[in-house]
């Protein structure tokens, strides 16, 4: 029952929370300044983002070609 | 009625498949170096890299020695094809892998000593830091490579060396061999 209390506590202390700012970029230093700069930023966080999924996909994509 | 049992000469070999696991980390490893260093580069002041007063990468003598660690993936590969009819066909391509991958590390030391002499340190740039970062990682990898390859080198001679070991050896030195071109396109131009 206390438990509940809290999750409820911390549900609604985040959706709260959620509403206070305007609007805000995980990454302060990626979307001011230089376009450039921000391409630069945006197309590293899709690599990095999109590289460890296709790693990990890629080899099980083997391993099921492999072995089927 | 029996249960189907797989193919075991079709398996992959528990010291290939940690190989590639083990590839897979490393290629994010680089991946993270490449990615700090292609921000620095688009962030720098002034948008000049390398930045001003600090020597311009030696892109013609690196190409070269690019094409000579290729060669070496290249004779490994021969190699490989060479060992189905037995190592002993297969050893002088690996000994002229081991001979060109030694002649890569020693070109890139000799590349090092001359770009400290013109003043590419460390703590000279962030273009410096990168560029021994990232090189130096791979000349590391590179030297492992080499180690374990020269190790494999003399079972093989003795024809005690185990299949799935010379495969594993070879996933490792692809790696090394196909890294760098992606290291000298995103650092060296």
């Amino acid at each position: 029952m206390r438990s509940l209390n809290l999750a409820k506590r911390f549900v609604i202390s985040a959706a709260a929370a959620s509403l206070i700012p305007g609007a805000a970029w995980a990454c302060p230093a990626c979307m001011v300044g230089d376009p450039k700069t921000a391409a630069t930023y945006f197309g590293m966080t899709v690599v990095m983002s999109a590289l460890p999924i296709l790693l990990v996909c890629g080899l099980g994509y083997w391993l099921w070609r492999r072995y089927s | 009625m029996a249960r189907p049992t797989p193919d075991a000469g079709n398996r992959l070999p528990n010291s290939v498949l940690a190989m590639i696991i083990f590839v897979v980390a490393e290629i994010m490893f680089f991946a993270a170096l490449m990615s700090a260093h292609t921000i620095a580069r688009a962030t720098v002041l002034g948008g000049v890299w390398p930045p001003a007063g600090q020597p311009r990468l030696p892109v013609e003598r690196t190409a070269f020695n690019t094409a000579i660690l290729l060669l070496s993936g290249a004779l490994l590969f021969v190699a490989n094809r060479r060992a189905r009819a037995g190592y002993e066909k297969a050893r002088p391509y690996v000994a002229g892998a081991i001979a060109t991958g030694i002649a890569f590390v020693l070109l890139q030391g000799v590349e090092w000593v001359a770009l400290l002499r013109e003043g590419l340190t460390m703590q000279s740039s962030t273009h410096g830091a990168f560029f021994y970062l990232i090189v130096g990682a791979h000349a590391l990898h590179a030297v492992v490579a080499i180690a374990v390859l020269t190790a494999i080198y003399f079972p093989m001679r003795r024809g005690t060396l185990a299949p799935s070991t010379f495969a594993a050896t070879q996933v490792f030195w692809y790696f090394v061999v196909l890294l760098w071109p992606v290291i000298y396109l995103r650092v060296y131009l």
